[in-house]
């Protein structure tokens, strides 16, 4: 195999020079400045800070005023619903979409796509929000195909429809100087209630003898396990108790419920295990979802009641259950029956759909055999990601 | 808590956009792509700062949304790619002479193809570690990775490189942990 050329030229501190040079880093002025109009919709408040400079009266004041006019917006959209045609004289400069004051249920957030739909079911304007508050009027929304209003194809404008929330189900588009009312039809992002993540959980654990206890946990960062740690979304933590007392752990996305961890934990203590002659103590394991690679480390201590003694070459090897051939480690040498032995394993899934598949069901096989390569010990047991 | 915690959003995206779009286009080598992908990057920082608590670094946080996203797009690109890579060796064969190619390719073009033959992690290591140069901690916290591995997995991946430019050009090399 001849050196490539590229090697040739160059020395091993300057090896990647060259990239750091490559044309093309700068990126085009038009895509920078259309994102910037897209985005320029979703920017929250910039006017919080100064809004906090305000003397209080004046700000309460303000509000009062607010409310009362946005009372009145509503009252005038639902008494006209069958009109479907509204006419509104408010102030139409506020443009925020999402105040971060705002309490989460005066938030209506859409998850890609909208559809704006025409009160007899036909769309007239599909396009791209992000969020938005209700009661809120925004001339930018990322609205960014034709619609058709009126029979009518229009190329609406990026960032310039203006619109204003008058409730999870309607949104007004003002046109012509006249605000006419459309229903919402699109991917709301709905929190899951505690019983739908029970269901997810039980789905998993169906034993009716189980009793179940939930707690949204609103702040994942709090958590100790690194893939939920970094959830965006508040996460359902489910918790299954058996009539013996061992539980069940299921960590729910409280948005898109998807199952991010499980894990069970003996009555005892957490993640012990008994054997006759074996104890396996402290399964730490983690599930990389970016590298799909489950490593961890098992410790493994010969019991009292051990009646054989294990000798050097005993070799011990680690795999995923039913996967023996595809998965399994080199053996590890046993130098020292009597000492406590850590066993690290690494075990490559290959693919996101190997996880997928093996989320909630991830079994370990445990085997050792003597020098003369006779299994002596074998035992499966349920693995889970805990660090 | 450092001096670009009080950004809001629309600051970030000027404060970072230029880093983020480098960092997608190392990552793609495809200037449609890179840009496709910062847009969905930083409509994601736009949705999910509300969320975001300032307990890490700001920075590290969108690049690894950043992260994120490029990755997801590799997965898509990797499910449609099977077939179109079979076509293109085929059509590598009737070109002419291979080595005259790499000859007229500037040091960059062969690195940068040589990056794109890296898996995922090893890419992000080398473009993060290597070329942005961020510091060990800072690609940790984006990697959501050890520092140890950090450092393990660049060594290996600049290992890696080196070895597919060394290689002749018309062969194959597989990565040392593939199977």
């Amino acid at each position: 195999m001849k050196e490539g050329l590229f090697m040739k030229r160059m020395q091993d501190d300057d090896f990647l020079k060259p990239l750091k040079n490559r044309p093309g880093l700068k990126a085009r002025q038009e895509f920078k400045r259309d994102l910037e109009t897209k985005l320029q919709g979703l920017e929250v408040q910039k006017r919080r800070y100064q809004f906090l400079k305000v003397p209080l009266l004046l700000g309460l004041a303000f509000l009062l005023i607010f409310a009362i006019f946005s009372e009145n917006i509503l009252e005038q959209f639902n008494s006209r619903t069958g009109e479907n045609k509204s006419q509104f004289s408010h102030d139409e400069n506020k443009d925020d979409l999402i105040d971060q004051h705002s309490k989460a249920d005066d938030i209506i957030k859409w998850n890609g796509s909208l559809y704006i739909n025409n009160h007899d079911g036909s769309e007239i304007i599909s396009g791209e929000l992000i969020g938005m508050k209700l009661g809120a009027i925004n001339k930018k929304v990322a609205i960014n195909k034709e619609a058709l209003l009126d029979g009518e194809a229009t190329k609406i404008e990026e960032g310039t429809m203006v619109y204003y929330v008058a409730n999870t189900e309607n949104i007004a588009i003002k046109r012509n100087d006249e605000w006419i009312m459309y229903q919402l039809v699109g991917n709301k992002i709905e929190t899951l209630s505690e019983n739908e993540a029970m269901k997810i959980a039980k789905r998993f654990a169906p034993n009716e003898q189980i009793s179940w206890n939930t707690e949204l946990i609103k702040e994942p960062s709090i958590l100790d396990i690194p893939e939920l740690k970094a959830n965006s979304n508040p996460i359902w933590r489910v918790i299954g108790t058996y009539p013996m007392g061992n539980i069940d752990l299921f960590y729910i996305d409280s948005i898109t419920g998807v199952v991010l961890s499980t894990g069970d934990m003996e009555k005892e203590g957490f993640g012990e295990y008994a054997d006759d002659f074996i104890e396996l103590k402290e399964l730490k394991d983690h599930l990389d979802k970016t590298t799909y690679v489950y490593s961890g480390e098992i410790k493994l201590l010969l019991s009292e009641k051990a009646k054989i003694e294990l000798k050097n070459g005993t070799s011990i090897l680690v795999s995923l259950s039913g996967e023996e051939s595809s998965t399994q480690l080199d053996p590890i040498q046993i130098v020292n029956p009597k000492d406590k032995i850590s066993v690290p394993f690494e075990i490559d899934l290959d693919s996101e759909e190997r996880i997928h598949k093996m989320l909630g069901n991830l079994k370990l096989f445990i085997e050792l055999k003597d020098e003369q390569n006779v299994i002596i010990y074998k035992k499966e047991i349920k693995a889970f990601s805990v660090e | 808590m450092n001096g670009e915690s009080h950004l809001l959003p629309f600051e970030l995206y000027e404060h970072y956009f230029d880093d983020v779009y480098q960092y997608l286009l190392y990552f793609t080598n495809n200037q449609q792509e890179a840009e496709d992908l910062t847009q969905e990057t930083f409509i994601r920082v736009f949705k999910n700062y509300q969320y975001f608590k300032m307990k890490s670094s700001i920075k590290t946080w969108i690049f690894s949304i950043a992260k994120h996203v490029a990755i997801d797009q590799y997965r898509k690109n990797k499910l449609i790619s099977i077939f179109p890579d079979f076509l293109l060796q085929t059509r590598k064969s009737q070109i002419g002479n291979p080595e005259k190619e790499i000859e007229n390719k500037t040091d960059w073009e062969l690195l940068q193809e040589a990056l794109l033959k890296l898996k995922p992690h090893y890419r992000n290591v080398v473009i993060l570690r290597g070329i942005k140069e961020y510091s060990v901690n800072e690609t940790a916290e984006i990697l959501n990775w050890k520092e140890s591995k950090v450092k393990v997995d660049y060594h290996r991946a600049l290992k890696l490189l080196k070895k597919y430019l060394k290689s002749d050009e018309g062969g194959v090399i597989y990565e040392e942990n593939a199977r």
